[in-house]
Formats: C-alpha cells, sequence, structure tokens
C-alpha cells in the first residue's frame, strides 16, 4: 500500500504535477464557492472554452499561448460579470452560452490552422503530468497571488455573494469587487485547463462547494472545506490515473463527483 | 445638520420619471417615513440616497464621511435559499474588514446580536429560518453599520407587532443619539408615532414632505385612512 503511494513520488513529473494541480484545485474550490453560491456555476465552462479558443489562436499566430490567454480570458470575466448584472439571468445565461459556442469554434477554426504544432487533447482535456519543470514555479506563484488576494478580501467576496445590494450600498465598490472576483475566476480557469482541460476545468470551481455545503454549517465551513476537498479529490485522482491507467483530468474530476455523491447522501441522512 | 441634502431630485428610469424635482434634508436625530402607493418610488428613491441609483436630474449631497456610513436594509433578501452562511456570519459582514476580526468589532457584532433577540440562534444557518427571524438578522446587520444613517426599506415586512414594536423604538434609539433615520413603510399608522417627518411620494411624481403633525392634517392622511377604511 505504501507502495503504491511512494513509488510514483519517484518521478520529478508526477511530483511537478502533484504540486501545481493541488495548488490549481485549491484556489479554484475557494473562488468557485463565491462563483456557485451567487449562480455564476457556468462562467467557468464559458471561461476555458474562450480560453482554448484564444491559445488556440496564439498557437496559430505563433505567441505564447498563456501570455495570451491570460489577460483575454480575464478581460471577457470582466465584461461577462458585467453584463449579467444588466440583463436578466436567462439572458445571461445565454450569454455564457453563446460566448462558450464561439470560443469552442475560434479554437477548432484556429486548430486546423495551427495544424499539427497544436496538441488539442492536451487543452482540451488537460495533461497536468506533462506540466514543463519551467512552468511549475510561474503557476505556483500565481496561485499564490491568487491566494493571498482571496484572503484580504474574503470579507469583500463574501458580502458581495450575500447580498450585493447591501454591499454596493454600504461601500459603493461592488463593480471593482465583483471584477477582482472574476479576475481571480479567469487566471484560475487558465491555469486550471493546464490541470483537468477546458473542457473539465469548472468541475474544479463547482464540485467542491457543492459537496462542502452538505457537511458545513458556516459559509467560511465550506470555504475551508471545499478547499480541503478539492486538494484531497486532486491527490487521489492522480494517484488513481497512474496505477490504473487512467487520463489524469477524468480521473480527478470523477474522483471530485463520487465525493459529492457521497457528501450528498450524508447531508440527506444527516436531516 | 443635513446628513443626506436631496436637491431637486428627478428619478426614473429610460424615459419613465417616477420622482421629479424632490428636496429635502435627513439631518442628524430626524425619522422620516417614506409612504404612497405601489410603484411611486419609493425603493427608487432610498437607492439614490445610498448612491445606487444615478438621478435624471438634481443632486444627493453627503454631510463629511455620511456615504460610507450608511446601513441599509434592502426590500428583498438577494440570497438564495441554499446559501451555507450563519447568522453571525450575515451580521458580521456588516463590519467585517478583514479575515481576522478585531475584539472591537467582535463585541459590537455580539451587542447588536443580543439587542435583536438573535443571539441565541447565531450559529444557525440563515437559510434555515423564518421570514421574520431573517428580517431581524437582515436588520441587526443595517444597525451594526450605520454610522450616520439609517436607511430600511419595507423593514416591518413579516414582523410580528411585537417585533414591529421594537423595531421602531430601535429607530427612536438610533435617531437620539445623533444618526439620521429614513425608512419606507406601509404600515402608516404604525409608523407614525415614531417618525418626525413624512415624505409622500405620488404616482406620477410628486413628492411632498411634512412633519408628522401636517402629515395628519394633509388631504394624503385622510386618503389613507378612506381608502384602509373601505378596504
Amino acid at each position: 500500500m505504501l507502495e503504491m503511494l511512494v513509488v510514483p513520488l519517484r518521478y520529478g513529473f508526477f511530483v511537478a504535477a502533484l504540486f501545481v494541480g493541488a495548488a490549481t484545485a485549491l484556489i479554484a474550490a475557494l473562488l468557485g464557492t463565491h462563483l456557485t453560491f451567487k449562480g455564476f456555476s457556468m462562467i467557468g465552462d464559458g471561461l476555458s472554452h474562450v480560453g482554448f479558443g484564444t491559445i488556440a489562436i496564439a498557437v496559430a499566430l505563433g505567441a505564447a499561448p498563456l501570455q495570451v490567454a491570460v489577460p483575454v480570458v480575464v478581460l471577457t470575466a470582466v465584461l461577462l460579470l458585467s453584463v449579467k448584472r444588466k440583463l436578466t439571468d436567462a439572458a445571461a445565461d445565454s450569454s455564457v452560452a453563446m460566448l462558450s459556442a464561439a470560443g469552442l469554434a475560434a479554437g477548432v477554426i484556429a486548430v486546423s490552422l495551427a495544424g499539427t504544432n497544436f496538441d488539442l487533447n492536451s487543452y482540451l482535456f488537460g495533461s497536468v503530468l506533462a506540466v514543463g519543470e519551467e512552468e511549475v514555479v510561474p503557476i505556483l506563484m500565481l496561485c499564490a497571488v491568487i491566494f493571498a488576494v482571496y484572503l484580504v478580501c474574503y470579507p469583500a467576496f463574501f458580502a458581495l455573494t450575500f447580498d450585493e445590494e447591501f454591499f454596493e450600498a454600504k461601500t459603493h465598490k461592488a463593480t471593482l469587487f465583483r471584477a477582482l472576483l472574476a479576475s481571480l475566476a479567469a487566471a484560475c480557469v487558465v491555469v486550471g485547463m493546464q490541470s483537468v482541460g477546458a473542457l473539465l476545468i469548472s468541475a474544479l470551481l463547482i464540485f467542491p462547494p457543492s459537496a462542502a455545503k452538505h457537511l458545513a454549517r458556516s459559509f467560511r465551513g465550506t470555504v475551508v472545506l471545499a478547499g480541503v476537498f478539492s486538494v484531497l479529490c486532486f491527490v487521489v485522482g492522480l494517484f488513481l490515473s497512474y496505477h490504473l491507467s487512467l487520463p489524469a483530468g477524468g480521473a480527478v474530476v470523477l474522483t471530485n463527483a463520487a465525493l459529492y455523491l457521497v457528501c450528498l447522501l450524508f447531508g440527506k441522512l444527516k436531516k | 445638520m443635513a446628513l443626506i441634502k436631496a436637491e431637486n431630485l428627478t428619478l426614473g428610469y429610460g424615459q419613465k420619471t417616477v420622482v421629479e424635482g424632490l428636496s429635502f434634508s435627513l439631518e442628524a436625530g430626524q425619522r422620516i417615513l417614506v409612504c404612497g402607493e405601489n410603484g411611486s418610488g419609493k425603493s427608487t428613491l432610498v437607492h439614490a440616497l445610498c448612491g445606487m441609483h444615478t438621478p435624471m436630474a438634481g443632486t444627493v449631497v453627503y454631510g463629511e464621511g455620511v456615504k460610507d456610513g450608511i446601513g441599509f436594509l434592502p426590500q428583498k433578501a438577494a440570497q438564495t435559499l441554499s446559501f451555507p452562511s450563519t447568522v453571525y456570519e450575515c451580521v458580521a459582514s456588516g463590519v467585517r474588514r478583514g479575515f481576522w476580526m478585531k475584539k472591537a468589532d467582535r463585541e459590537r457584532i455580539q451587542t447588536a446580536l443580543e439587542h435583536f433577540g438573535i443571539l441565541p440562534i447565531a450559529k444557525e444557518r440563515f437559510s434555515d429560518l423564518s421570514g421574520g427571524q431573517r428580517q431581524r438578522v437582515l436588520l441587526a446587520r443595517a444597525f451594526l453599520c450605520a454610522q450616520h444613517v439609517l436607511v430600511l426599506d419595507e423593514p416591518v415586512t413579516g414582523l410580528d407587532p411585537i417585533i414591529t414594536h421594537e423595531l421602531y423604538h430601535h429607530l427612536c434609539h438610533v435617531s437620539d443619539g445623533g444618526r439620521g433615520v429614513l425608512f419606507v413603510s406601509h404600515d402608516v399608522s404604525g409608523a407614525l408615532e415614531f417618525c418626525t417627518h413624512v415624505l409622500h411620494l405620488c404616482r406620477g411624481g410628486k413628492a411632498h414632505f411634512y412633519t408628522v403633525d401636517e402629515y395628519r392634517e394633509s388631504a394624503h392622511f385622510c386618503d389613507l385612512c378612506q381608502e384602509v377604511h373601505h378596504a
């Protein structure tokens, strides 16, 4: 049993994937808690598709993928959340769906233009085990910055999520913090695309808080538990993918789904 | 001293005007009841005074530091029923500035919880409470951050008569401490005992500002009494 845990850790690529994936899973769960309970669950899906399209276009043009994708996706997130504020929920859902489809379509066309230089699968389904050593430190630093900003802004994010009208009356900064939350989420989505891919990143935002809310009583408890669940599911999923020769992204997401079902049942039994 | 002063304020949406040419001021120690029929612009006025609605014309002038010291109670709680927060977290969001709270803030929260009789349910989930209990929680939060002005949009909705009476006493306590209170209510007869002024809004944009005694003698109050009598 112990050997099953130790053997993969002998490989540098596995350790790198463990650190990068766990850090990404943690910030995705923290930010996802706010997005989920604010009714923005699907925004991760829309943004990841925009990220995919942007990366594909960047590759087709010979530019650095992540350096182009991060600002474009951040800008899209800010615009999307501003639009949602002004439109009805139905129209906002449509705007996320349209953006999602347009992003994917742009990506598909760019991929055909980029030819064989673009690894479609790695961006669609993730390739955390292929994260290069030179990418580990920048990704961990970005995650650390997002985590620090999140901790500092937690009270504002809570108030914004719980009652935006009250928060705006109290601080007159709802738009600013909404944009900040959107920017952090967008950066998280772009980084997370490396771990589980564009098609599965929204799972890291939605599953952990949805599972945690069945066990925690408070919002802070939900945030902490979602973070713990997310990291735990990533680690378990990664080990499962290694030993069962499964795609890492899929294994991580299914582990999250299994934990969600367990928490859902536990929550029902508790009531 | 004017805490908030509305000068020739015109409010509306798109081409539609709901309040036209309104001028009045909220001063320290005043309790202004805002009343009028549905659609007369009460909530729009409240939003404009809290800086959340841009006037079509006119201005809202704030006393020094007042704009950042407004305690606000929204008409409708925006949270979904599945939101996993405790009563304590909700009330604390009125003063919380960092991840860790200062001792003084914790004491203020404790006082607010006791004041509104919600200390025993502080660890309960907000979503598990009754409508009246939720309203008391949101009121406690509004009271907590009202350094200068308290603005309440229909605060007695869902409250039983005893709690409603207590709330009006709280409003008196707040204004006696040098703060200004402005609240919207359809419970005009109950609220008149506790307010100092009345701002009556009419459909079509007209607004009338009275002292309580003037309002009791006004045609608006007579019309209201007749309507209630016929109903």
